[in-house]
């Protein structure tokens, strides 16, 4: 269920932290919803520290009370060693809090933006903030 | 990427082999004392991306107006790199999200670089001129060479037709040519003067400055695509699976 949690100081935040562009771009994030951030209570199924993107499957329960897997991207696992990531930092049972991007076409699955780990430590999914792409002109 | 552990100590070499034989190449081992000739590392650039704005052809221009339609509607265009196919060269020094090894034996005749995702090897060569046009073929990184001017490495590049977008969306041609000026301005600094010149893409050559830094406690992880999965519909619609692609 949609966590009671949800601030707008951590809309901000991880806003911020999402930007258009990511700090570790594979793909276009176009079938994600940057302007809808929300954030669910989970529990982690499985931890794929992988390339091209790292994956988190979580199970949340819907508005019904009704668990439901969801797939959550996360960066290469190149980038998430460099944004203090390991291969064990999330364990199948663990339960976290999940922000994320959810996808357009209302698959059950989303861009990780952040996690709110057991101890209560914070870690983004994409990386620091950076500069959208050149803006390109016709002149 | 990782932290290198503090046993690596300052004085390690790193040695490179590959069907060339062996290459090794010392490690920077002061902040105070380097060669500028001497370009061996790990390198990621500066969050500022050298170029703001392209001058673009009007055909060219359409293109992109194109691809950002698409993009809007759920139908992104791919490069590349989406597939797990090299970024190509012009996109490596442009979007700088992954950090670069280089590789360079002082006298050698041969420059390789190596960024991180995907893995590919950029071969810079020293001692030959460009291959006749009748040996040349699309590649992702082109037919390079090089030569010292003073401390500048200058790089020019041609035969980039495998890649089509000089960032992740901006679209370039097969004539396009790259020149690049690489200068090591300091122990940890690395600028990287860049010029596009495109007959059918760009009105106009154009330049801009890319800036690196050294990161000698940073090591290069594996980047293969074993975990892919990005999907699209039969519409073009792009969505994701829930286990990876074959």
């Amino acid at each position: 269920m949609i966590s009671d949690v949800r601030t707008q100081c951590l809309v901000l935040l991880l806003a911020a932290i999402g930007g258009v562009s990511s700090a570790s771009a594979h793909h276009s994030y176009a079938m994600f919803d940057a302007n809808n951030l929300v954030t669910f209570d989970a529990t982690v199924k499985e931890f794929q520290w992988t390339n091209p993107h790292s994956w988190l499957q979580v199970v949340i329960l819907d508005d019904k009370g009704v668990a439901q897997e969801w797939s959550l991207e996360l960066g290469p696992l190149v980038a998430l060693h460099r944004w203090g990531w390991k291969p064990h930092t999330v364990n199948p049972g663990d339960k976290v809090k999940v922000s994320l991007n959810p996808l357009r076409d209302g698959t059950h699955g989303g861009r990780l933006m952040s996690i709110v780990l057991p101890g209560g430590e914070t870690l983004s999914g994409q990386g620091p903030p950076a500069p959208p792409p050149a803006a390109s002109s016709s002149h | 990427m990782r932290a290198r552990s503090a046993y690596v100590a300052s004085f390690s070499v790193i040695v490179l082999c590959s069907n060339l034989g062996c290459v090794s190449a010392g490690k920077p081992n002061s902040a105070q004392a380097y060669d500028p000739r001497d370009l061996t590392g790990i390198w990621m650039q500066t969050p500022d991306r050298p170029f703001k704005t392209y001058p673009l052809t009007p055909e060219y221009a359409a293109i992109l107006k194109q691809r950002r339609a698409d993009e809007a509607a759920g139908k992104p265009y791919q490069v590349a790199q989406n597939r797990c196919l090299p970024a190509g060269l012009a996109a490596t020094m442009t979007t700088g999200a992954y950090p670069i090894e280089i590789f360079y034996q002082k006298g050698g005749q041969e420059i390789l670089l190596q960024k991180e995702n995907v893995g590919a090897l950029y071969r810079v060569y020293l001692n030959r001129p460009h291959k006749s046009a009748d040996e040349l073929y699309p590649m992702f990184y082109g037919d390079s060479i090089g030569h010292w001017e003073g401390d500048v490495l200058v790089v020019d590049t041609v035969s980039l037709g495998a890649t089509a977008a000089l960032d992740l969306i901006t679209p370039h041609s097969d004539a396009l040519h790259i020149v690049q000026r690489l200068h090591r301005v300091s122990f940890d600094t690395l600028e990287d003067a860049i010029t596009f010149e495109d007959s059918k893409a760009l009105t106009t050559p154009v330049t801009a400055t890319a800036v690196f830094k050294l990161h000698t406690d940073w090591e290069i992880e594996e980047y293969e695509c074993t975990n892919e999965r990005l999907m699209f519909d039969e519409h073009g619609n792009q969505t994701i699976s829930k286990s990876a692609q074959p």
